[in-house]
């Protein structure tokens, strides 16, 4: 960078600062001397040394400071002088000790002390002064003085002070020394030259634009203080989408792309159409196809449309189109059970027994239930993705190629495999496997056709191909992200930093 | 989903054809089966149909690989020899455990591997296919220690009593219900009876008390064993004769001889087993429009054999017969799956169907998104939370009574923080802030989602309306901010409110207005309570807000 540009860069703080760098100058003198705050020199350093002109460095000092205790005499004096003033004559050491106010050690310390400058006789419990207190008192404590001026480096201390460090240090708490990093500046090449430059220099430059600037024209003909613009800036928290949230609406409007209608349907949901309406007998294995929560307490909801439940117990208790049936005793109690919805089919029902249309395609997205061991990729709670597409002469091929599709849009994969899978409400039933070009073989969806013996009670006589996704195990995928309960996540600070997935 | 251990090893013997790894994956798929698990020789598979117990064992899953691989045909024919014992049945067992149906199996070389698939299999059905043994209990015996014939009849509990399996003393009914493992898990199974049910041989010997467990003498098969005879007892014989016959089946494929028992009831006497294979009709246009496949019907003919069903062919109509083991044939879409599978579902060309068709989101979603895209405007953070919580971040760390709402509670929860239903979303909020105290501030957060509420009008008692909830942690968060936000949306929205005071103990009293519409309440909003911020946490003022999206939308319509 060529010198007119830094100098047309410096920012006021810079500029402030500027006039106060000597080469190795310590951060604390440019603070004393330019009356400017720590941050700010701080900062206008950094920004100095971003553009060449100083290097920061720093080195190790030893720092002499003041003691808990040391703090404490400045304000009451320190023990020898206390002793002193206190021992005016022959007394009892207990009471010299209690007028002196001094604790046991301090006692010790100074009695030691003022024996080896023969100003004290002892004679058993007793005390006496010399005449030399008056001399050591008249002189007056230089070591008072000393610690007023402290915290200091070692090296700056004058041989009679090291004098002092070197008894203080012994006694308790008075002094310690610190080891302490003191930063100071090098000038550079460009530094010296800058500092030189901008004596006296005055450059006329806008720092700021603005409305009253704009307002008297006075920029006309000024130039502009140029910004570092390299220079990192504090980080922006604005409104953003929790990224799962956001994956679901990308597909929903993959489904919408694809021509399908959303349904929705009510969390607390009756068994009748969790399980009964997608002829899944009561009391059967194929009921515990999925393992269901219960609600504690209303139990039971209501069976509004009694010709739906009559012809659904019909299909379970004597079957209907050609089939045998459950052949068993359906109970109404049990249907009008509550639970928490276990799956998302258990909305199919509710809108095949209404007016669809024909062909159509549904689906929806909701939150399901079951109760599972919570771990890494298993929740309690979880979304999935299903549906279902209506038309007369749809088949098992068509089946095969609505999938083949929808993984397509849905993942971008082409290489998936059909696998036989069971559902009770489906027959023939589908798993799609699809080939993740990084993890393998995995499950993405299973599918089926809705047998008839569903699809006949709730007044439907067109073929149904109903389909559903684990839509949790594909965000994780599309997220990278490892714990399943992270798609629900509770930190911040991953939100914040979370890349738009595309 | 049942997962049952094999061996290989055996399996290669029952089929007849040696498997890699990777070729039995792919021959599974016709059972649809999956490998779980391998240990050596020792394969662990999950079978995923809950309604196909004949496939719960080696034998079975064997029995469908021969013919797929061109072993076998058809039905598999097994021969039963005419019955030579009796059990009779006593009426006293009506309202107890009143069925039983029962067979001999002769001939047995029972191996190690033989014995512990047996198990597995009984195990699996009286399980699985019989509700914890409720419907189905399933009892093998030596033949050579009991004395036929057999008497089934009911016992009151000190009458009798005899040797459990794996004891050495001999107790009374009631004393094994309490004290034997067996008696003590499936007690409930005869709760409330006065009397329990018995098989008992003509020499008086106890052979079991079902459906708990049999007696230590009779009821213990070894690889010494040659003869069996097997009962299976329940109210139903609707799950009594499967159960039985996929029994039989698998031991006539280890090559037993079945013979019969004439099971003599109070009303008239039944021979079991019954083999007998049942017919349903195929509707060769309706096989034809369901698969999309134009198959010819030699075709459909050859791949029904190969899927272990006896085929009539009769001009353009098929009639199949399905085996005595298979109790899940309903309809024909059954036995159309059946051979779908043989035919290989990646053998089949999909076709994408042409539906034109327009996509459309529920109202309330196509909402949600326009006021999302409001909310991002606002500067929020979107943060997603379950519906499911507990009562103590719900109510009581928000410094309400626990019964200050009806909130909808999930019975026996496997968590106790996944317990209850979320009825409003500020708590979600503060409980997200309360994790985040740590991370830079202002934290401005928002939430679109459901909440359940009580509704005893409702259909299911419940309704779950969308809110959007809103707050501000930071050291200006207050009244002011909150309004100013709830402001902003609703201009966007075109509404106008009015705002009334309230108390809720949640916020700080004289800083909680409730917001109405057209005076319709939608929302209510203020400054958190300190003392629910202290409950959760936090060191930092919050402001919040909640709006009921699906009211506003209501609203909007109008």
């Amino acid at each position: 960078m060529d010198l007119r540009r830094i100098l047309e860069s410096l920012s006021p703080v810079e500029r402030k600062v500027l006039p106060f760098l000597k080469d190795g100058i310590e951060l604390r003198e440019i603070i004393k001397s330019s009356k400017l705050k720590y941050a700010e020199v701080m900062r206008a350093l950094q920004w100095l040394e971003n553009k060449g002109a100083i290097k920061i460095e720093s080195r190790q000092m030893d720092i002499i400071k003041l003691g808990e205790n040391g703090e404490a005499y400045l304000k009451i004096g320190l023990p020898e002088k206390r002793f002193l003033l206190s021992l005016k004559g022959r007394m009892s050491i207990d009471e010299l000790k209690k007028s002196a106010k001094l604790d046991d050690d301090e006692l010790k310390v100074c009695i030691g002390l003022m024996k080896s400058k023969h100003a004290i006789n002892l004679y058993g419990t007793e005390i006496e002064p010399t005449n030399e207190r008056n001399i050591i008192l008249k002189h007056g404590f230089p070591e008072e003085k000393f610690l007023r001026k402290l915290p200091k480096p070692l090296d700056e201390l004058t041989d009679k002070e090291k004098g002092f460090v070197k008894k203080l240090i012994k006694r308790k708490d008075i002094i310690k020394k610190d080891v302490v990093k003191l930063k100071h500046v090098k000038l550079t090449d460009i530094g010296r030259e800058l500092i030189s430059k901008s004596k006296g220099l005055r450059l006329d430059f806008i720092e700021r634009l603005t409305p009253t600037i704009l307002k008297n024209k006075s920029w006309r003909g000024k130039i502009f203080r140029k910004y570092d613009i390299k220079v990192s800036v504090p980080r922006l928290n604005a409104g953003k989408r929790q990224p799962y949230s956001e994956f679901l609406e990308d597909v929903r409007g993959k489904l919408l792309s694809l021509g399908f209608k959303e349904m929705e349907g009510p969390i607390i949901e009756l068994e009748f159409f969790n399980f009964d309406a997608l002829y899944q007998p009561q009391n059967h294995p194929a009921r515990d196809w999925t393992s269901t929560y219960r609600i504690k307490e209303p139990k039971y909801g209501r069976l509004l449309d009694k010709n739906l439940v009559e012809a659904v117990k019909n299909a379970h208790e004597r079957g209907v189109a050609g089939s045998s049936g459950w052949q068993y005793k359906w109970s109404e109690k049990i249907a009008s059970r509550l639970i928490p919805r276990a799956h998302d089919t258990a909305i199919s029902p509710r809108y095949l027994a209404k007016e669809i249309e024909i062909p159509g395609k549904y689906f929806s997205l909701v939150r399901c239930y079951r109760p599972d061991v919570i771990d890494a990729t298993h929740g309690v709670e979880f979304n999935q993705l299903g549906g279902f597409v209506i038309d007369e002469n749809l088949s098992f091929r068509h089946l095969l190629g609505l999938l083949k599709e929808f993984v397509y849009e849905i993942t971008g994969i082409k290489e998936i495999r059909f696998v036989p899978d069971y559902f009770p409400f489906t027959e023939p039933s589908v798993q799609i496997s699809a080939k993740h070009p990084e993890f393998g073989w995995m499950e993405l969806a299973g599918a089926g056709v809705f047998r008839p013996e569903l699809t006949i009670p709730l007044g439907v006589k067109q073929p149904v191909i109903a389909w559903g996704f684990g839509i949790d195990r594909l965000a994780m995928l599309k997220l990278g992200i490892t714990d399943i309960r992270d798609l629900f996540s509770r930190d911040i600070e991953f939100l914040r930093n979370a890349r738009k997935v595309l | 989903m049942p997962t049952i251990e094999i061996s290989l090893h055996d399996l290669n013997n029952l089929v007849g054809k040696h498997f890699t790894e990777k070729e039995l994956e792919k021959a599974l798929e016709y059972v649809k089966g999956e490998i779980e698990d391998r240990d050596g020789d020792r394969l662990k598979i999950e079978i995923a149909d809950t309604n196909r117990p004949d496939l719960w064992s080696i034998e079975g899953i064997a029995r469908e690989l021969r013919s797929r691989f061109g072993k076998e045909k058809g039905i598999p024919k097994y021969e039963i020899k005419k019955p030579s014992m009796k059990v009779i049945v006593d009426k006293n067992l009506e309202g107890i455990r009143p069925k039983t149906v029962c067979a001999v199996v002769r001939g047995l070389n029972i191996t190690e591997e033989v014995l512990f698939q047996m198990i597995q299999l009984q195990e699996k059905v009286c399980e699985t296919f019989g509700r914890k043994r409720k419907e189905v209990a399933l009892g093998v015996y030596d033949y050579h220690k009991i004395k036929p014939p057999i008497y089934y009849k009911a016992y009151k509990p000190r009458d009798i009593k005899f040797v459990p399996l794996e004891f050495s003393e001999e107790m009374h009914l009631d004393e094994i219900l309490q004290r034997h493992p067996k008696g003590k898990e499936y007690a409930h199974l005869l709760k409330g009876k006065k009397m329990y049910p018995i098989f008992m041989d003509s020499s008086g010997q106890v052979l079991s008390m079902p459906p708990i467990i049999n007696s230590d003498y009779t009821g213990k098969v070894t690889t010494e064993t040659k003869d069996v005879f097997i009962e299976c007892s329940g109210f139903d014989l609707k799950y009594l004769i499967p159960a039985l016959n996929i029994m039989v089946s698998a031991l006539a494929d280890r090559g037993g001889k079945i013979e019969s028992v004439e099971v003599v009831y109070p009303d008239g006497k039944i021979v079991t087993p019954d083999l007998t294979p049942k017919k349903i009709e195929i509707d060769v246009n309706y096989l034809k429009s369901l698969t999309g496949l134009d198959l010819s019907l030699a075709k459909i003919k050859d791949l029904l054999e190969k899927s272990r069903y006896d085929v009539i062919v009769k001009k353009e109509k098929i009639a199949v017969c399905h085996p005595a083991y298979r109790q899940d044939v309903m309809h024909q879409v059954d036995v159309i799956e059946d051979l779908i599978i043989t035919y290989g579902y990646n053998n089949i060309e999909p076709i994408i169907p042409k539906i034109s068709s327009k996509g459309e989101l529920t109202e309330i979603n196509n909402f949600v998104k326009k006021v999302t895209e409001i909310m991002i405007g606002l500067g929020g953070q979107e943060i997603m939370s379950y519906t499911l919580t507990n009562k103590d971040d719900l109510l009581i760390k928000m410094n309400l009574n626990e019964n200050e709402m009806k909130v909808i509670e999930v019975d026996s929860p496997v968590s106790k923080n996944w317990s209850v239903f979320r009825t409003w979303i500020i708590p979600n909020l503060i409980e997200f802030l309360g994790k985040n105290t740590h991370r830079e501030y202002p934290q401005q957060i928002f939430e679109i989602g459901e909440v359940v509420v009580y509704d005893e009008k409702a259909e299911t008692k419940a309704r779950n309306p969308v809110r959007l909830a809103w707050a501000l942690a930071d050291k200006d968060a207050n009244f002011t901010k909150a309004k100013q936000a709830l402001n902003f949306i609703m201009r966007n929205l075109g509404l106008n409110y009015e705002i009334e005071s309230i108390e809720h103990n949640s916020f700080i009293n004289g800083r909680v207005g409730r917001i109405s519409v057209n005076g319709k309440k939608v929302a209510y909003m203020g400054e958190i309570h300190p003392q629910v911020l202290e409950n959760f946490g936090i060191e930092m003022p919050v402001c919040a807000f909640e709006l009921n999206l699906s009211d506003l939308l209501e609203l909007l319509k109008k």
